[in-house]
């Protein structure tokens, strides 16, 4: 067997946030193939929206803007996670956490108010639910993102902050995505 | 570099005897993540699919010797098609070049491990239910256009399984060679194959999550949207299903095949023993190749429309569209196998070539995928009507095969590392010219055929559909007759090589650590290699870090 020279301490690696950017680049494409489809049909004359349809703008704003707060608190912790403040490092991913359960229960709420059908006369009461189910599960995977960092974190691992770096990564990809189908779905219709 | 000799197959057959020992096997393989073992399993079960798929290919092409005394119901030929065009590339294309990669790409890095180890046993075994899901649907009436509602469910539920199963470990592949290369080996100096592999996972990653988007769409409206079939109304028919169909189709097949370039352009430095030339030009060429393709997924028209019903500034947009998506591919290839051939030319001029089974097995692959991009030029052109025809057909079993003659040209190259016994290179040399001969009976057929206007079962999901149209002239019996026994030879080098592997693995004669006169990292560990692949982490400071160890005048 032949011997290669040793080699010294390999440089930081990254790992979380290139598999986090990895995962969010498969995120994004699976939103964005939804979106476009959303678009190739809501283009079509006659397959739309019911007109008794009335999407709840105001739950569907506020939604949106917990995702932007979000966003804001886990930009929060990694400055905090940064400078070694562990207490506000640990709230920062505590609100992130509650702010994410927020937006699921607001689309949950979406969901009850809007009173449409899955099945209906044309491709829009599924394709509603579809589209907004995926961004859900999309958000359940962040809050479930943020309780291990959280966990990990206040479990004394404070050195470990390319976890909370990758969280925050996610989260704008997150906050990215939601624009898009807050504009699409919930805006243009 | 030091490693720690423990093969972990010995290990594990010494821990307890009996029933005991067979059940803590199985647990140890269905719980490990040690990414060899999760790479052969990959290997091991799409190998073992992809006999099952391509016997069902020749009953399909023996099947329409003579349609008017045909053996297959009509009602499940559709669907039996259908299931031969999904798991040859999701069941088999796809998981036999990850699983290769998974197990090798690590060692090639000079890694312990690879980054997200569990992520991509959790990959293997969502993408191993999805597989069983998609069989058990097809096999209660469902896939596209299938009668059972509830199994046409199971089925949109198993394939989204599947390809949620390959982004993850996709993503885990990439990941690895993105963060865990040894010191000293930048981006530039990692492997062809190992290049190749970070290229395909980045693919993955972008284009199947696309289809995901269309399989949910459909799910929901099937399942819970309460209509009866993909193709009726507008919804699955006319604009969802053209989506889901793009992910199956040329030219976005042919990124699955990109590990067959890595492939030959790994083995060619080795066996000529000479340095790559022009190394990156190899790197470029994957990449062209790769874009290329790739951008297959933002459009799915394009073609050359009608030359005479055109104006000039028309003809002129179609020409430049089909420019892009059909010739730049063939520039990759080119620019790759233009650097290979410089490297096997200097490796002649020397008379330091050897001619063995992986080189035979890579040549083989190149040579069928290049004639897949070469037919696939003609099917845009709207003049010569082959779109439809069985002449697609002949095209994606050329990508196919090409995939499947280099994963058995990298089995037989890395067996080594992957059991420690080397494989018998007579028999492995004709199972490779087998296997050449097999995909080359099993596809030009069909193109001829293409011409004689035979129509393919190509997107058709209504059984219908296939007997309409159905021009019996057009079909000649002995193209057909061709095209089975060419599938069927090629079901018959897969099982001969299966064979010839198991046994060489239990009778096989001692491989050594590096058999080959290896350049890359992973010859540079025992064979098999230990659990966690090397103790030492190495410096590499070239592309080929081995020969640099080698005597000087040797070149390799």
């Amino acid at each position: 067997m032949l011997a290669l020279p040793p080699a010294p301490a390999p440089a930081p690696r990254r790992q979380m946030i290139v598999g986090t950017a990895m995962f969010s680049a498969a995120a994004a494409m699976l939103v964005g193939g939804m979106t476009a489809l959303w678009f190739h049909f809501r283009s079509e004359p006659g397959l739309w929206k019911p007109a008794k349809t009335v999407i709840p703008e105001v739950a569907t704003n506020v939604m949106w803007v917990t995702a932007l707060l979000a966003l804001a608190m886990v930009q929060w912790a990694v400055y905090a996670a940064r400078r070694g403040d562990r207490q506000h490092a640990s709230v920062a991913l505590g609100i992130t956490m509650i702010l994410g359960l927020a937006h699921l229960n607001s689309q949950a709420y979406v969901w009850k108010r809007v009173e449409l059908p899955v099945r209906g006369e044309t491709p829009y009461n599924s394709m509603f639910y579809a589209i907004t189910a995926t961004l859900f599960v999309l958000v359940v995977v962040g809050v479930v993102y943020a309780m291990v960092a959280a966990f990990r974190y206040i479990g004394g691992r404070t050195k470990d902050r390319e976890t909370i770096s990758g969280l925050a990564l996610y989260w704008y990809v997150l906050a990215a995505l939601h624009t898009v189908v807050w504009f699409s779905v919930y805006v243009t219709k | 570099m030091t490693t720690i000799h423990t093969p972990t197959d010995a290990a594990a057959s010494a821990a307890s005897p009996g029933a005991g020992q067979a059940l803590s096997a199985v647990a140890s393989w269905v719980t490990t993540s040690d990414h060899k073992r999760i790479g052969r399993l990959f290997v091991s079960l799409s190998m073992l699919m992809s006999i099952g798929l391509i016997g069902l290919g020749a009953v399909l092409g023996f099947d329409r010797i003579d349609r008017t005394e045909n053996f297959l119901d009509v009602n499940s030929l559709g669907q039996l098609f259908s299931l031969f065009r999904v798991g040859l590339i999701f069941m088999a294309m796809i998981p036999l070049m990850l699983g290769t990669a998974i197990s090798i790409v690590p060692m090639q890095l000079g890694a312990r491990s690879m980054t997200f180890p569990r992520a991509a046993a959790l990959g293997l075994w969502t993408w191993l239910t999805g597989c069983g899901l998609v069989i058990t649907a097809y096999a209660q009436n469902g896939g596209p256009g299938g009668g059972d509602s509830s199994a046409v469910d199971l089925f949109l539920a198993g394939l989204g399984l599947t390809v949620i199963g390959l982004v993850i470990a996709a993503a885990s592949l990439a990941s690895t060679v993105l963060t865990s290369r040894a010191p000293g080996m930048t981006l530039d100096r990692v492997p062809a194959f190992a290049w190749s592999s970070l290229v395909l996972a980045v693919a993955i990653i972008i284009t199947l999550p696309v289809m995901l988007a269309a399989l949910v769409y459909i799910y929901v409206d099937h399942r819970y949207g309460g209509r009866q079939s993909l193709e009726a109304g507008g919804f699955g028919g006319n604009a969802i299903y053209p989506w889901l169909r793009n992910a199956l189709s040329q030219p976005l097949t042919f990124i699955y095949a990109l590990p067959v370039l890595g492939f030959v352009a790994e083995v060619v430095p080795v066996f000529a023993r000479r340095r790559t030339v022009l190394r990156f030009a190899v790197l470029v060429g994957v990449g062209i190749f790769a874009t290329a393709s790739l951008t297959g997924i933002t459009q799915i028209d394009h073609t050359i429309g009608e030359w005479g019903s055109l104006s000039n500034g028309d003809r002129f947009k179609d020409l430049v569209d089909y420019a892009f998506f059909n010739l730049v591919p063939i520039l990759g290839i080119l620019v790759l196998m233009g650097a290979v051939t410089l490297t096997l030319l200097t490796g002649l001029k020397a008379r330091t070539v050897r001619l063995e089974a992986p080189l035979i097995f890579g040549f083989a692959g190149v040579i069928t995928l290049t004639h897949a991009v070469l037919a696939h030029l003609l099917v845009p052109i709207e003049d010569l009507h082959l779109a439809g025809s069985v002449y697609e057909e002949g095209v994606f079993t050329f990508v196919v095969y090409s995939v499947l003659l280099a994963g058995l040209g990298a089995v037989s190259y890395w067996a080594p590392k992957f059991r420690g016994r080397q494989i018998p290179r007579v028999p492995l040399l004709l199972l490779a010219l087998g296997g050449l001969g097999a995909s080359l009976l099993a596809s030009v057929p069909y193109l001829i055929s293409g011409f004689n206007n035979q129509p393919g079962l190509f997107g058709v999901t209504r059984a219908e559909s296939m007997v309409i149209g159905w021009n019996h002239e057009a079909a000649p019996e002995l193209l057909n007759t061709l095209t089975g026994i060419g599938h069927g030879l090629m079901a018959l080098t897969l099982l001969g090589f299966i064979a010839l592997t198991q046994r060489a693995y239990a009778k096989g004669k001692s491989a050594g650590d590096d058999p080959w006169n290896g350049q890359t990292l992973e010859w540079a560990t025992s064979s098999p290699p230990p659990p966690n692949n090397f103790v030492d982490l190495a410096s590499v400071a070239s592309p080929e870090p081995l020969t640099d160890l080698k005597p000087a005048g040797s070149d390799a």
